[in-house]
């Protein structure tokens, strides 16, 4: 019998040739794939940090353009009111010009008869125009005339009149003429509902506006007013209530590149910022009224200048029909103070908007003089005589604003690495893990290695060789050497084949083990910086808070010191 | 003088309602306090005298039952000279040490129970926590009523915190 000798060496060189190219082919695909992969993660990566950039970015233009706006309005709004009310300015500075002229007497009487005769007629309602035919009929002894526009000018509006003739004739040194007109304007009154330009008293009191007598009757009637008020429980507690509303203005605000792992990975941060920025009301209220205390006011010793100054209060802040433009500017205002911020300026507004309410309580009428002097059309001088008055319910209202924060601050938060945390974290599946920042250091990193382990236990199962991928060959190579009748060189040469591609399969398993290991360290190494980083920034957010948070005793101490006004608190 | 009272006060409109509404401050109508009450909450904002501030930061040190007892009596008396009533416990930081952060000091009964950060405080005395922790305050009043009193350094009574309002740290 012949043998028959196959050579099958060519045959098993090519198809080792053509196993090793499919399988070149196949790595290449696969390579490419995990590329397209990390790719396509890196571009969402990319794109979520775009969408928080562009989201940052309409806030801030969101805030320019509220900016921009309200200060097109503001303009607008003064524009209106000088407008509307402009004429009735020529007739504010006529009269201390009128005032000023006669004391110097170069002006005839008749021109300053014509020319208040001529405002008269320009300004129908307005009660200052009778006012100045008044004091111009007084210089030229026209008695009649005097009475019937002082008359005229009382009916237009009682309270103003009372209180710009007391005024005048303390000015020109009648003082018990001017006496009597204060006692007229006070008894005309009710505590509780006090006109604004009775700020105009509080200015003259801080002062020493009234002369020795005056002032004397002056306090004692706010005192008895002020105790009075006092008495009532409530009346205080909104007192105090107002200066917890005035300390809220004064909370800073957090950059948007503070924080920023705390920002993103604590479900806690909106707390935690909050926390902080109740807690920098203290210092910031503390600066504010330390500048206001020292503040160099000038004491004018000079009662013509020192009573000037009240009459222009009085004729430029209280005429009630401006007030609703006045509004509308406080507001626009606030605006710009707050950088567009429109919830603290409207909150800020609101505040401004009560103290311009035609009618106000003494007591409340003095607190906001002591935290918006300019509202109400007064100085920094009476600013401080109010507070000074104020202080028990300044100090409550510091005591109840520190206790309402405190009793929700936060001392530990939960820091949360999603599954988007990282890139790696995103292309491995990663699971999320939770903890909270009181959680021990090495325990939390243990339980977060053990969460990466787990995610990739996964893969490596996955990745890892199997001896059962070799049962399939095995068979083929079997039904191939049936066809051959079992023939022992072709046994041994598919034998050495599929062991070959077995070493192969395994060779590459292992090569994949590996990177999956070297990534897998790295997105730990990624992880654990990132809570790394939340966890000293959160330590530095708490380290802001308590710093902030330990300004109370400056600030109360400020309180403590103020200089109490002669206007007696009642006892506290 | 009452009768100027009535007549301005009631026909306003409450322009405070917001903040009230965010627990804030309550008014005294809201509150429901009548007179007497009143009064006592006034009479709640006494400095309190350094003396009984002292014992209160010493209480860790009594290892008897029977001195611990005196001590809690006698600090009740103090509070009864000031006539506070309700006053129903204190809580403060601990000064044991590790384990220990906090204790709370019952009037009725007469205890002193320290907890670590892990345990639970008992309700009202659980809104006293994070207060407590704060080092502005010496010690936290708890009243029946519900109001907690934050106590100063100096002795000076903090404006009360409602123990609903305020929330336990987790």
């Amino acid at each position: 019998m012949t043998s028959i000798n196959i050579d099958f060496g060519p045959v098993i060189r090519e198809v080792r040739s053509a196993v090793s190219e499919v399988d070149r082919h196949v790595s290449m695909v696969e390579g490419q794939v995990g590329q397209v992969s990390r790719d396509l993660s890196q571009a969402s990566r990319e794109l979520q940090e775009l969408k928080k950039q562009f989201d940052e970015w309409v806030n801030e233009a969101r805030k320019t353009a509220a900016v921009q706006r309200a200060e097109t309005v503001v303009g607008n709004l003064k524009a209106d009111l000088d407008r509307k009310y402009g004429h009735y300015r020529v007739v504010r500075r006529s009269s201390i010009g009128t005032l000023e002229a006669l004391d110097v007497g170069i002006v005839s009487n008749k021109s300053v008869q014509q020319v208040s005769e001529e405002l008269m007629i320009q300004t129908p309602r307005y009660w200052l125009a009778p006012a100045l035919v008044a004091v111009a009929a007084w210089s030229r002894d026209d008695q009649e005339l005097a009475e019937r526009a002082v008359s005229e000018s009382f009916s237009r509006d009682r309270s103003k009149c009372s209180l710009f003739f007391a005024l005048v004739l303390q000015r020109q040194g009648r003082l018990e003429g001017a006496s009597r007109w204060i006692r007229h304007y006070l008894r005309s009154l009710d505590p509780l509902n006090l006109p604004r330009e009775f700020a105009v008293i509080l200015e003259a009191l801080a002062r020493n506006g009234f002369g020795l007598h005056g002032r004397h009757f002056v306090e004692e009637q706010l005192d008895a007013w002020l105790t009075m008020l006092r008495d009532d429980p409530a009346k205080i507690a909104e007192q105090v209530t107002l200066w917890v509303r005035d300390l809220q203005n004064y909370g800073g605000s957090i950059g948007q590149d503070q924080f920023r792992a705390l920002r993103e990975l604590s479900p806690n941060w909106p707390a935690i910022e909050k926390q902080i920025v109740d807690a920098s009301v203290l210092g910031n209220a503390h600066a504010r009224y330390a500048a206001i205390l020292s503040t160099r006011v000038e004491v004018s010793t000079d009662v013509l200048a020192k009573m000037d100054d009240l009459l222009e209060i009085l004729v430029r802040e209280y005429d009630n029909e401006e007030l609703p433009l006045r509004r509308e500017v406080a507001l626009q205002e606030a605006i710009i103070e707050f950088q567009g911020d429109i919830g603290r300026a409207r909150q800020k507004a609101a505040l401004e908007d009560q103290a311009m309410a035609e009618n106000i309580d003494a007591l409340s009428m003095q607190t906001y003089t002591a935290m918006m002097p300019e509202v109400l059309g007064v100085s920094v001088q009476t600013q401080i005589v109010s507070i000074g008055a104020l202080k028990s319910e300044f100090r409550e209202a510091v005591t109840a604003y520190t206790g309402f924060y405190r009793a929700r601050a936060l001392s530990s938060a939960a820091i949360d690495l999603r599954p988007d945390h990282s890139n790696l974290a995103m292309q491995y599946d990663f699971p999320g893990w939770r903890t909270r920042t009181d959680v021990p250091q090495a325990e939390s990193e243990q339980s977060l290695t053990e969460v990466w382990n787990k995610t990739m236990d996964k893969l490596r199962e996955q990745a890892a060789f199997k001896p059962t991928s070799l049962i399939l060959p095995i068979i083929g190579a079997v039904l191939i050497s049936m066809m051959f009748g079992f023939h022992i060189v072709a046994l041994l040469l598919l034998g050495g084949a599929v062991g070959f591609y077995g070493w192969h399969k395994k060779q590459k398993a292992e090569k994949e083990l590996a990177m999956i290991e070297k990534n897998c360290q790295q997105a730990l190494e990624v992880s654990v910086d990132r809570y790394r980083t939340a966890m000293v920034e959160f330590a530095d957010a708490m380290f802001t808070y308590e710093d902030a948070d330990a300004k109370e005793p400056m600030l109360l101490s400020l309180i403590d010191s103020w200089p109490s006004s002669s206007v007696k608190e009642a006892a506290a | 003088m009452t009768s100027i009272f009535d007549s301005g006060g009631q026909g306003k409109q409450d322009p405070f309602g917001p903040l009230r509404s965010l627990g804030l401050r309550k008014s005294a109508e809201e509150t429901g306090l009548k007179g007497v009450e009143r009064l006592a909450a006034a009479s709640r904002k006494f400095r309190r005298p350094h003396q009984l501030r002292q014992v209160i930061q010493q209480l860790d040190l009594y290892v008897d039952p029977q001195g611990l007892k005196d001590a809690i009596d006698w600090i009740k008396q103090q509070y009864d000279v000031h006539d506070i009533e309700g006053l129903a416990g204190l809580f403060s930081r601990c000064y044991l040490g590790h384990p220990y952060v906090d204790h709370r000091m019952t009037i009725a009964g007469g205890i002193l129970e320290h907890y670590e950060p892990k345990d639970l405080v008992p309700a009202p005395y659980s809104a006293a926590r994070v207060l407590a922790a704060n080092p502005s305050y010496d010690y936290i009043e708890i009243y029946a009523d519900g109001q907690m009193i934050p106590i100063y350094q100096d002795g000076s009574a903090g404006d009360p915190v409602d123990t609903a309002s305020g929330r336990a740290t987790r």
